[in-house]
């Protein structure tokens, strides 16, 4: 892997932890925490931290990060104490280190003043507490060696560092050696003493030459800081039991070190005395005073227990299995494949030639009567359609993460607005498309943005018109008829026509004497320039972000509803097609002329009846079973040439609770086929949206059903 | 390299004593100690020696113990008398 694959895997993984870290702390905040959250937090600062020590020019973001690590150590510990002050300082500092990142990726400017606040806020965590007195520093001389008491009980007179190591048991089959980092140390200080103890090694059978069984006690002088020493061990800290005392530590500390390791070859209370650590006066003290071993590092006790050795080998090697099934079935549960969407396209782009060639199999197979090819061919004509149904799910992902986005993004407004919003999130599993997931954030936030900005009252003034204090903001989402529909509602003022209509007539966008229903009033919202906001604030009312809402909806294809009672709230309802690539179509002829109507938006095809055909000059609608139906004759809306048959056909279609009947003189029948889009020459072409290539190599226009409705309901009007 | 007698076992061992011919030596060195009363293993050939090394000559040591034989070792080379000394296990295997 290339330097440059691997620093933009770096800059996703980091992204995706930042993520998960913010959504964790967010939970914490409000007190709905899973209980291995500080772990969590822990393990992402940790990673970000290392993989950034990785690469060249991240020294910034590994220093800073290197320090919130610190004060999450020091929670994990018990030390600190996790509270929402703490929570709201490490968003903060999330927020930071994404902007560090982007300065590395996008040459962005980190606000040195902000990481300047926020590294004062950590280090307020960080300080130790008063008691304990602090390790020698290059210029102070060595304090008075007398067995101190302190309030947090006796301290030993050993002025050195207490470095107690167990090497995990794959520490050497990765490639490192405990010597190296015995070494390292003496460079750093001056190693008194060295005990080298193999406690965990198994009789000759049972011992695999590759594994590690190594421990030592170390007392080593040093003016280094506890950080610099720790960071000898920086590469095998995660898989390494590694205590560090400094001078002149606690005697209870040198107690739960004896608690972790009980039995061995040596007895470590006897080690300690004999390498200096402790006097033995200081050893009686230690082993006197009860105090119930707490869960180190919040280490599982099974963990513990194995390393105490007090469990026989048999039992010793049953339990490290049990650990690798648990730690293989975590790992199952989490495998993902990470895939380059380009690839995904092709792959995508294949199937879709795929389609088209079987389908001209088919039809061939269909002519030639030879049943064994037919039969054949149908099998292949199924399994392409599956294969084509998981591609394209492949490409389908849950709208729940962009949802989730919103979570932070509320939580910020409401406080600077100082409002009280609620978030409620439905549907957040259902499934749509990674290119419009990706294009959907932006107008969302947008109206996000608008339903707290302006819909969502001042508590005072909810409270004043009898509603809760707290707004309600609801994100929806579900399937509906081939399409997902997106809804984002608010309980606040709703919207108010009179304004909006008087903005309108201001603006020119509309005529004093126009009808327009509220539906249509509503919209007028999304003209470019629109915004009855009397006051701008900095999030929204500059008038300059509705209209883009509208664009990069059409853009995906899909259409906004806006329903809205004034005093009660807005509902915005963004309806998505759910695949951009693949339909399945209904395939009809018109003189020749083929043209294919996406079957989900199909709802029926009835013959057209002679009374209506007779009369469709005079009246543009259908008498369907009593219904009224809109029509469109497709030979006059694509003028196309050649005279009409003996009958015709309305294939009845629908979309957003609107039907219309298409007339069209053939049904053909069900299709599957891959949209190409049209050249930009078409793009304003109404009503057809697209274009296919049929098993017979003819091309056949896709009709853009929303719009050929909209068009028969408008001429329907005017006729009547 | 063999000494003649059963209960006396002399042997060596050259060149890497290092992770990658552990558990080849592992099948040279341990057998005999349970068979011999005394081993004795001369590392003056050694050329590299690294904690899996280490790790082996401990095992030598605790499988006599655990047969209650005897194992020395008598001459070390250079990079031995280094981790050995690092270590400080120098007076655990030279009496």
């Amino acid at each position: 892997m290339s330097l440059d694959q691997a620093f933009s895997t770096f800059v996703a993984e980091c992204r995706e932890l930042l993520e998960e870290m913010e959504s964790i702390l967010l939970s914490l905040e409000s007190n709905s925490a899973a209980p291995d959250a500080i772990h969590a937090l822990f393990r992402g600062a940790h990673t970000i931290k290392g993989s950034a020590g990785l690469f060249f020019g991240l020294e910034r973001l590994v220093e800073f990060t290197h320090v919130v690590e610190s004060v999450l150590d020091q929670v994990r510990d018990g030390e600190v104490a996790m509270n929402r002050d703490l929570a709201s300082l490490l968003l903060r500092c999330c927020d930071h280190t994404s902007a560090l990142l982007a300065m590395t990726t996008d040459g962005a400017v980190v606000d040195a003043e902000q990481q300047a606040r926020l590294l004062a806020g950590l280090e307020a965590y960080l300080s130790p507490p008063a008691s304990r007195p602090l390790p020698l520093s290059r210029s102070e001389e060595p304090t008075a060696l007398l067995l101190e008491v302190s309030e947090d009980g006796p301290v030993a007179e050993n002025a050195n560092w207490h470095l107690s190591l167990r090497f995990g048991p794959d520490v050497l089959r990765n490639g490192m050696d405990p010597a190296s980092f015995i070494r390292y140390l003496a460079t750093i200080g001056e190693i008194v003493s060295v005990h080298t103890l193999s406690d965990p090694m198994p009789p000759a059978e049972a011992m695999d030459p590759e594994s590690c069984y190594l421990g030592f006690e170390i007392d080593f002088k040093s003016e280094a800081d506890k950080e610099t020493i720790e960071g000898v061990f920086e590469f095998v800290r995660a898989d390494c039991r590694i205590r560090i005392l400094p001078p002149h530590a606690r005697i209870v500390e040198y107690i739960s070190l004896l608690q972790e390791h009980p039995d061995g070859d040596q007895m470590l209370g006897e080690l300690l005395v004999n390498s200096g650590a402790l006097t033995r006066r200081e050893l009686e003290e230690a082993l006197r005073i009860q105090r119930p071993a707490p869960a180190l590092h919040g280490q599982p006790i099974g963990e513990i227990l194995v390393e105490q050795n007090m469990v026989p080998q048999p039992i010793v090697a049953a339990a490290l299995h049990k650990q690798t099934q648990t730690r293989q079935a975590k790992q199952q549960e989490n495998s993902t494949i990470r895939v380059d969407a380009a690839k995904l396209d092709h792959l995508i782009n294949l199937i879709g030639e795929l389609v088209t060639a079987g389908a001209s199999t088919q039809l061939l197979s269909n002519r030639s009567g030879n049943g064994e090819l037919l039969e054949a061919a149908t099998v292949l004509a199924r399994l392409v359609e599956e294969v084509r149904d998981s591609a394209l799910k492949l490409r389908m992902v849950p709208i729940g993460a962009t949802f989730s986005r919103f979570q932070r993004l509320v939580r910020d407004i409401s406080q600077e607005l100082g409002k009280e919003i609620e978030l409620v999130i439905t549907g957040a599993e259902t499934e749509l498309d990674k290119s419009v997931v990706e294009r959907i954030g932006d107008p969302l936030m947008h109206m996000v943005r608008n339903a707290i900005d302006h819909g969502i009252e001042r508590a005072d003034e909810r409270l004043a018109g009898g509603k809760p204090a707290a707004g309600r903001l609801h994100l929806n989402a579900f399937h509906e008829s081939g399409s997902i529909v997106i809804e984002v509602s608010d309980d606040g003022r709703g919207l108010n026509r009179e304004r909006i209509w008087q903005k309108a007539l201001e603006r020119g966008l509309v005529q004093p004497n126009q009808h327009l229903s509220d539906q249509e009033v509503f919209k007028l919202i999304f003209e470019p320039g629109f915004s009855t906001a009397d006051q701008i604030t900095n999030l929204s009312g500059r008038g300059v972000g509705m209209d883009v809402v509208m664009r990069s909806i059409n853009a995906l294809r899909g259409t906004i509803e806006l329903d809205s009672q004034e005093g009660h709230g807005t509902t915005v309802s963004i309806r998505l097609p759910l695949t951009l690539a693949i339909i399945d179509g209904f395939l009809v002829e018109v003189s020749g002329s083929s043209f294919v109507i996406p079957l989900d938006m199909v709802l029926e095809c009835v013959e057209l009846s002679d009374a209506d055909r007779a009369a469709m000059d005079e009246r543009h609608y259908i008498n369907l079973r009593g219904q009224v139906l809109p029509f469109i004759r497709l030979r006059d809306m694509f003028q196309v040439d050649g005279s009409t048959g003996r009958r015709e056909n309305v294939v009845v279609v629908q979309y957003a609770g609107q039907k219309a009947g298409l007339v069209v003189d053939e049904l053909m029948g069900e299709l599957q086929t891959v949209i190409k889009p049209l050249g930009r020459i078409f793009s304003h072409l109404k009503g057809i949206g697209g274009s296919t290539v049929l098993g017979t190599g003819s091309v056949a226009l896709i009709l853009d059903v929303p719009a050929l409705i909209q068009q028969a309901i408008a001429s329907a009007g005017q006729r009547v | 390299m063999h000494a003649a007698s059963d209960s006396q076992h002399r042997t060596a061992l050259e060149g890497d004593l290092t992770i990658y011919r552990a558990a080849e030596i592992k099948e040279r060195l341990i057998p005999p100690i349970s068979a011999h009363r005394e081993t004795e293993l001369d590392l003056s050939g050694v050329s590299e020696i690294d904690s899996a090394g280490l790790q082996l000559l401990l095992l030598a040591a605790k499988e006599a113990r655990r047969h209650q034989h005897a194992f020395r070792l008598s001459f070390l080379s250079q990079p031995v008398e280094e981790l050995l000394a690092l270590y400080n296990l120098h007076g655990y295997f030279i009496d």
